[in-house]
């Protein structure tokens, strides 16, 4: 299929999920004793509408494409990969570290150092499950979703008691975060004083690295194969544990770029909670866009504009964030629901073989 | 002739698609008389399912209708199917492996003693219709260690408990040995003198021949004739579905290959576990020479599938023995390495093993050649040049696609096979191992795939042919291995007189 097609596919699903999604939403706006189109109206100004709407809009997308690719490269392998949210935070922690221990170097260095033992550190976490998956079997579900609780809770045990920001503690603050990072090792801002920074970057050539891997080079094709009939993949000579293995590695590596990079473009210090969900998140982004390289990006921009935009509608009127997570939900309900695609793709085509 | 019990008229089914919308059935009559075996015979792709599901209500008609005792009935389900006493027994067996034969059997309208099933009732019924109808079977065992005759046994005993008059049995030959066909066309005998009516689909005309009353025959989605089965005959049955007239393949010359050329493969003394944790194979040595085709024969079971797993690295524990390919030791070797090294594997599990089904035609086609120059370059695929690769391949095997980038689930099943075949074949450097390359396949199909296994074993080919359809073994093999219980207990080779009776000793286990 060429990309443009797929592009064209991906929307029109999106479209169409979306439609069903706003309609449903609706009633528990009604709900609340609200207008939905006024809501709908607001969403949409909180995030096209003036300048700071527009590039905060972009600055959520970045991470959420980031994270929907790390979790796509998982679950195309067909392993379902649910520690990518204890990765967020580890990467986030090592680049602060190597943000502030590390110094005198200049900024493209410190900036590398910092994102590669991000990377490194996210893989690592998940070294021990992607051995268990794709050597002895053991169900990855359940061993990369207890160890992101382990890493939550360790990051913040170990900025609580080992990194926690002097002044902090001078001021008996309640929040745990560690001091900021050097100046060194932040990504600059496109358009001060708006958050949205070079990450964005990073976020487009790694959309492009994805497609690129997963269309173009044999490797991408018996990492897809591998998800989608690993039977077929192993008697045609494919590795099958090998894919399996270094599919839930890279996921973890990332998982922690999206963490890092939000530490160093965002932040500039390690703040727990700061991940604001990446992880589930990604996951949701991952399955809007069905794990395909084109979709997967997309569905992370249509994520940031719905996260922006709530903003701005909860701001503006009476309806809640949590409204947001319905409609998104119900859009990945309806996305993923392959029946009711189907369904139209068989209409559609009647309708030309008809005509 | 009396009057028929269910008619079909002019039935139309149209599949809608973008390019080329496919026409399953075109304006189909259809009829069966009471307490007749009617066989529908025909080509994969030729409608006969789809005739099926619709009247078992899976699919609604375009056009046309159904008319049951003289009443024009609508079946929007195959609830309201089994309503009006039709049921059907697909190719796959839709039973719950963890239930027992009789609760399967009664699943849905359970006998009940107060909140719970009634299981002694349960297994009192199942014994009751098992026999009535003489099918035989073991209440209490549960589905997953039946065989797969047994299963079939089941759902047939299902429907009829369900109240079915007539039984619609889609290829029900294809999960089954010979002899548990025999046993089959016995059931069928008994049900038909218990007044049931019994339509089948199959492309087996020895099976038509043997067993049914009449037969319509389909192509192309069209009936082509209905004839009386007393009446004709296997050759003119067959010219009416392939619209021409077929020669049976057989071997005819064994190629330029002189006994002294080096074997290309050499197997000794191999030895495997099964999953019990007994020898799923004992010592088993042959040798295989260029141009040779060796049949391994056997009931399916036997071995065949662990020796077919080793010699193309799917399974690398062999626990004893060893195989070298050009003098190479490959025993260790996985799936990877045996296939660069150019042996071929058209395997016997077709849905599983053979094909990715939510992938394209050419997703499917290109595994293999997709990591080796010149088809790939530093891991960058070559599209350009695959596709070239696999536009041959689809046209040299007259695989019947619109497109390559089109789902290979959209292709009837000879075509499906024929892919595997093309992408086998193009891989092969000098070895080829064909695992049951025709089962369930249209004559169109089997006729091509058996020339081109032919034309390969010409060119200087090893094929080692395993099927238990020994009518193919006998047709194309230069000699016979037959497998019993992980052993070889024979080796015959072509030529030999009283070949048959010989080999079907052997199956049994007995060496003659």
């Amino acid at each position: 299929m060429s990309m443009q097609k797929e592009l064209t596919q991906s929307l029109i699903r999106l479209l169409i999920s979306l439609g069903v999604a706003l309609v449903i939403s609706s009633i528990f706006i009604l709900s609340t004793g609200e207008n939905p189109l006024n809501a709908y109206a607001k969403l949409l100004e909180g995030a096209f509408v003036g300048q700071l709407n527009i590039i905060t809009t972009l600055r959520w997308s970045v991470p959420y494409i980031i994270a929907g690719i790390a979790a796509a490269i998982s679950f195309r392998a067909g392993m379902f990969n649910m520690g990518i949210d204890g990765c967020v935070y580890l990467g986030g922690l090592a680049a602060t570290l190597v943000g502030i221990y590390v110094k005198g170097l200049p900024p493209i260095l410190h900036i590398s150092l910092a994102i590669s033992t991000a990377m490194l550190v996210g893989a690592l976490w998940l070294y021990l499950p992607a051995k268990l998956r794709a050597y002895y079997n053991v169900n990855e579900l359940i061993s990369t979703w207890m160890l992101s609780y382990v890493a939550i809770l360790l990051c913040q045990f170990l900025v609580a008691h080992v990194f926690q920001d002097p002044n902090d503690l001078a001021q008996s603050a309640q929040q745990v975060r560690t001091p900021y990072v050097q100046e060194s090792a932040r990504l600059s801002q496109l358009f001060p004083p708006y958050q949205l920074n070079t990450s964005i970057y990073f976020a487009l050539a790694l959309a492009l690295l994805f497609y690129f891997f997963a269309k173009k080079t044999a490797n991408g094709y018996e990492h897809n194969l591998t998800g989608i009939a690993p039977d077929f993949a192993r008697y045609g000579g494919v590795n099958v544990a090998n894919v399996r293995f270094y599919s839930i590695i890279v996921t973890g590596a990332i998982g922690a770029l999206a963490g890092a990079l939000e530490i160093l473009g965002v932040h500039y210090r390690y703040i727990h909670g700061f991940s604001l969900d990446l992880g589930p998140n990604g996951i949701l982004v991952a399955l809007m866009g069905r794990l395909n390289p084109i979709g997967v990006p997309l569905a992370g921009v249509f994520m940031g504009v719905m996260q922006n935009g709530a903003r701005g509608m909860a701001r503006t009127s009476n309806v809640s964030l949590d409204t947001v997570r319905i409609i998104i939900s119900v859009v990945v309900i309806c996305i993923t629901a392959e029946r009711l695609y189907s369904w139209l793709k068989l209409k559609r085509k009647a309708s030309i073989g008809k005509g | 002739m009396s009057e028929p019990i269910l008619r079909l008229k002019n039935i139309t089914k149209i599949f809608p698609h973008p390019e080329v919308p496919v026409i399953a059935n075109d304006h189909v009559n259809f009829s069966v008389v009471a307490g007749e075996i009617h066989a529908i015979v025909g080509e994969n792709g030729t409608g006969k399912t789809t005739l099926m599901n619709i009247l078992y209500g899976m699919y609604q008609p375009d056009e046309g209708e159904i008319v049951l005792n003289n009443t024009v009935i609508k079946v929007d389900n195959p609830r309201h199917a089994i309503a009006h006493g039709i049921g059907m027994v697909h190719q796959h067996f839709m039973l719950i492996p963890s239930f027992t034969v009789a609760e399967n059997l009664v699943f849905g309208f359970e006998p009940r003693k107060g909140l719970l099933v009634d299981i002694q009732e349960a297994n009192r019924i199942a014994r009751d219709i098992s026999r009535t109808y003489g099918l035989e079977i073991d209440p209490e065992q549960r589905i997953q260690s039946c065989s797969l005759s047994m299963r079939q046994r089941v759902e047939v005993l299902k429907i009829l408990y369900h109240g079915a008059n007539i039984l619609i049995f889609d290829e029900p030959t294809a999960v089954l040995t010979p002899q548990e066909s025999n046993e089959l066309f016995k059931a069928f005998l008994e049900l038909k003198r218990n007044g049931k009516t019994i339509i089948f689909i199959t492309h087996k005309l020895k099976e038509v021949m043997s067993v049914a009353d009449r037969a319509t025959v389909m192509r192309k989605g069209k009936v082509v004739d209905v004839v009386n089965v007393s009446e004709t005959s296997t050759d003119q049955l067959a010219g009416m579905m392939v619209g021409r007239k077929v020669s049976t393949q057989n071997r005819k010359e064994t190629g330029k290959f002189s006994k002294d050329d080096a074997s290309i493969l050499e197997v000794s003394h191999l030895k495997r576990l099964g999953s019990s944790g007994r020898l799923a194979l004992n010592d088993i040595s042959f040798s295989l020479g260029p141009g040779e085709i060796l049949g391994i024969a056997g009931v399916g079971g036997n071995g065949q599938g662990e020796l077919v797993e080793c010699l193309t690295g799917l399974n690398q524990k062999a626990v004893g023995g060893r195989i070298l390919y050009e003098g190479i030791d490959i025993t260790k070797y996985d799936a990877r390495r045996i296939r660069d090294l150019g042996i071929g594997h058209i395997t016997g599990e077709r849905h599983s093993r053979g094909a990715s089904y939510k992938s394209s035609i050419f997703d499917n086609m290109i595994m293999g050649i997709h990591k080796v120059s010149p088809w790939c370059w530093r891991g960058v695929m070559q599209a350009k040049r695959l596709r070239q690769t696999i536009g041959k391949l689809i046209d040299d095997f007259n695989i019947k696609a619109a497109s390559m980038d089109m789902d290979i689930a959209n292709l009837s099943g000879g075509n499906i096979q024929k892919c595997i075949v093309a992408r086998e074949l193009n891989l092969a450097r000098r070895v080829i191992v064909a695992e049951e390359p025709t089962r369930g396949v249209d004559i169109g199909a089997i006729e091509f795939i058996h020339g081109q296994l032919l034309r390969k074993s010409m060119e200087g080919y090893g094929i080692i042919l395993v099927s238990t359809d020994l009518d193919e073994i006998l047709a194309l093999s230069t000699k016979i291995l037959v497998m019993f219980e992980g052993r070889v207990t024979g080796e015959i080779a072509r030529g030999n007189e009283s070949m048959e009776s010989r080999i079907g000793l052997m199956m049994a286990g007995i060496s003659a």
